[in-house]
């Protein structure tokens, strides 16, 4: 039986220990430590750069600047399969939490989202700007906002990566001359499910018309939309026309106002572009207009239904290095035959940290101890890294991850 | 004959004078009197000093006596004094004629020969006799004798061999002589520490020399200074000697002596004109700088001074520079001289690449806030080498190699 004043001292111990660790770490360190709390979560109240908001559909310009937290179990649903661009990623890993800031560009499209008429065309939002400044970040936001919402969410995180890394292609056998990509459509069937499996339960969602993959293979009229997509994921060799089916189904329904559709794609003008490496069996290089996934998403960008919303970003990253146009501009990127297109479209700008954005950033990267160099948190430190990396966030991250 | 034991003065005489005369020398107190006894003369006695007599006795002309032979002047010893008069001779040549041409440079240049300097010379000549050849010394040129030829010492020895310096037989006089003199030197500020120490006056740093900025003459500079071949062992036992001596904590008194040894590596006269800026019409001030380079880049950089931290480089923000380094090069001087938000830059970058041309804009940023802060400030700048044109570029690929310094694979067999 272990007597009260040895509990006590074992306790002690033990928290005299835990306090000698931390010391001792802090000790090993070569610059001075700073005293901010590890977790956020201890500190109440929140700190002023940090938003109490973690919907966004509750996010106003009172909140811009400031980091929400998007839940665990969220990011797991939306974006297991891309949509947080990859630095970031590693970024959130490494702060052990997912947290976005609120910017301008998306309470924008939130705002213009919310009083939008559905009854009309499907608005096209554009979004452009310098590298780095966000329209991925942007459109991972929008992602949550249009989930919160439920709408039915048709996500490619980012479409250069079918033209530029094709897990494997084949020609196609029903249409000539077009290739296809099988385990991408298949990869990307897959997101959708992760991204839209509390809806597609929804008996709303029927199929509207018959799908004839094959002989013995059909999909009928008033089946639910989730038999579509598992065709798609169980048939590899359906799995292209699975998702022009499905997509075409989305319109229809959206239409009869069965759902709403949030279509948001990443790096849009490859779409327009000459080039791939996809290859046809006769080795020859064919542009995404001859690849057979490219026609379904750029068909639902068409004004062709309601009920719905597009976002699309232009990024001169989506093109191979040499074609690359030295432009952010959406005439220059996605060229006439994308231009016309798209237009009319909302272009939404993205740009550069503002002051009050930036300071708030450095003192995220500081709560988290992305920066312990305490003269970067110093008033010159601050100065000198704004102009180093102009405030473009990226940029920004790059330049404090050695401080 | 009689002789005559001079004791007093160690002469002694033994002649005869004339046919039979006789003598009769008195010594008193260091006069003696010739006498003549002959009844021939009758001349009254002379009395004369001792030195005057023994003056007059050398000076007879006498067979009968044997003088002491003159010691005659060895051949080499000739060779030498005729040698040291014959460069005597030709650099007084030299100089006429050089004072004769510069009187006619100045009247064919029109310019007038008595405020005619020798920079004014050499543009002269330049500019008549215009030369491709890159060494400057292979070019014509026109200067004062002295500088173009080597000097030569002085005869170093009188006509009976006796050398004028104490040190002649060290061979290297000047050299040992200026050794000795840094040790006289040491010896006195070591009684003047002394002194200072009894008197209880503390010592400051003030006292010791500051040797930064400047550096020992080379080995080739000394020994053309002294005049006498310096070799390798000479010229590090110099250097230890002048460095023990600027070593010692009240140095700065000898610093005229050091610094005759030393010189300057700051180019004094490029750093000493900080331009004066302009006024825009609202009343900006701005400076700008031309022509700064590195590289292959060339650069010219405007500075506004009451401005809010904007850069401008080729009508492009600081991203026109992708990489960090070169950002890091540009804004260096800014944080340097604590004027990161309070200026606006704006910079053209001409050829070059990347590095090159943020190496130019930041030396041509540095020079031009040379004008907004203070003396402390720029020598500081000095100090860190914003203020230096960096000199290095691309090395020449060699022949028989793949580059600069790649060799060929080298192969054991």
């Amino acid at each position: 039986m272990i007597g009260k004043s040895v509990f006590r001292a074992l306790n002690g111990r033990q928290e005299f220990v835990k306090r000698c660790s931390k010391i001792v770490i802090r000790a090993s360190s070569t610059v001075p430590q700073m005293s901010l709390p590890l977790s956020s979560e201890n500190s109440n109240p929140l700190p002023f750069f940090r938003s109490k908001q973690n919907s966004p559909s509750l996010h106003g310009s009172n909140n811009s600047g400031q980091f929400y937290t998007i839940d665990p179990s969220i990011k797991k649903q939306l974006f297991l399969y891309g949509g947080i661009p990859k630095t970031y990623d590693d970024l959130c890993k490494t702060f052990k939490e997912t947290c976005m800031m609120i910017r301008e560009p998306a309470l924008e499209i939130m705002d213009y989202m919310k009083s939008t008429n559905f009854n009309n065309a499907a608005t096209r939002y554009c979004l452009y700007g310098k590298i780095g400044t966000g329209k991925s970040m942007t459109m991972a936001h929008l992602l949550h906002y249009g989930f919160e919402n439920n709408f039915v969410i048709v996500h490619v995180p980012w479409a250069p990566y079918w033209y530029k890394f094709p897990k494997e292609y084949s020609d196609c056998p029903t249409k000539e001359g077009m290739v296809d990509l099988p385990l991408d459509a298949v990869a990307w069937l897959i997101h959708f499910k992760n991204q839209n499996s509390h809806l597609l339960a929804d008996p709303k969602l029927s199929v509207c018309q018959d799908w004839e993959w094959s002989k013995r293979e059909i999909t009928k009229k008033g089946a639910p939309l989730a038999e579509i997509v598992e065709m798609g994921i169980n048939r590899v060799k359906h799995s292209t026309n699975c998702i022009e089916a499905l997509l075409q189904e989305l319109k229809q329904l959206s239409d009869l106002k069965r759902c709403k559709t949030l279509v948001v794609i990443d790096g849009f003008n490859i779409f327009f572009s000459d080039k791939t490496k996809i290859k046809t069996a006769a080795f020859e290089k064919i542009p995404p207009k001859r690849v057979t996934i490219t026609s379904p998403f750029v068909d639902i960008t068409k004004q062709d239904w309601s009920n719905g919303a597009v976002i699309v970003s232009v990024d001169d990253l989506a093109f191979f290095r040499k074609d690359e146009r030295n432009t952010h501009y959406p005439r220059g990127l996605l060229g006439a035959e994308g231009f016309e297109h798209l237009d009319p479209f909302i272009p939404i700008e993205t740009k550069n940290y503002s002051e009050k954005e930036f300071h708030y950033c450095i003192e995220y990267f500081l709560d988290r101890r992305w920066i312990i160099n305490p003269h970067a948190a110093s008033e010159e430190g601050r100065k000198e890294l704004a102009f180093l990396s102009n405030c473009n966030p990226f940029n920004l991250l790059k330049v404090t991850a050695p401080l | 004959m009689a002789t005559t034991m001079l004791h007093k003065h160690r002469v002694s005489v033994l002649f005869s004078f004339g046919r039979s005369l006789y003598r009769r020398i008195n010594v008193s107190q260091g006069e003696f009197g010739l006498q003549q006894k002959c009844s021939a003369y009758s001349r009254p006695i002379n009395t004369l000093s001792a030195s005057e007599a023994v003056a007059e006795i050398k000076n007879m002309p006498d067979e009968s006596r044997p003088m002491p032979a003159k010691k005659p002047i060895s051949k080499a010893m000739k060779a030498y004094l005729l040698q040291a008069k014959n460069y005597d001779e030709f650099m007084k040549k030299q100089n006429t004629e050089f004072q004769i041409g510069r009187r006619h440079l100045a009247n064919i240049m029109s310019m007038d020969a008595d405020t005619m300097t020798q920079e004014d010379i050499d543009q002269a000549i330049e500019f008549l006799f215009p030369s491709g050849l890159y060494e400057p010394r292979a070019r014509p040129m026109m200067k004062s004798p002295e500088l173009i030829f080597p000097p030569k010492k002085a005869a170093e020895f009188d006509e009976s061999g006796r050398p004028y310096h104490s040190l002649f037989y060290t061979m290297n006089p000047n050299f040992y002589g200026l050794l000795q003199e840094a040790v006289t030197e040491y010896v006195n500020l070591n009684k003047e520490e002394d002194n200072m120490i009894r008197k209880r006056i503390s010592f400051n740093s003030d006292m010791k020399i500051i040797l930064s900025g400047s550096d020992w003459l080379s080995q080739e500079k000394l020994s053309n200074l002294l005049i006498e071949q310096i070799d390798d062992a000479q010229y590090e036992q110099f250097k230890n000697v002048m460095l023990r001596l600027a070593e010692h904590p009240l140095s700065n008194k000898v610093k005229d002596f050091i610094m005759k040894y030393r010189y300057s590596l700051v180019n004094e006269a490029a750093l000493a004109e900080i331009p004066k800026p302009s006024y825009e019409k609202d009343g900006r001030a701005y400076v700008t700088f031309k022509g700064a380079r590195r590289k292959n880049a060339y650069a010219d950089v405007t500075v506004h001074m009451p401005g809010t931290g904007k850069f401008l480089i080729n009508d492009c923000d600081i991203e026109y520079f992708q990489d960090i380094q070169s950002r890091e090069q540009i804004t260096f001087p800014l944080i340097f001289t604590a004027l990161l938000g309070k200026v606006d830059v704006t910079a053209t970058a001409i050829q070059g690449g990347t590095t090159g041309q943020s190496g130019a804009v930041r030396f041509g940023l540095a020079m031009a806030l040379r004008s907004f802060v203070d003396d402390k400030m720029v020598e500081r700048m000095r100090l860190a080498g914003l203020l230096q044109v960096d000199w290095r570029t691309r090395e020449r690929k060699k022949p028989g190699q793949p580059g600069a310094r790649r060799k060929p694979t080298w192969k054991a067999r």
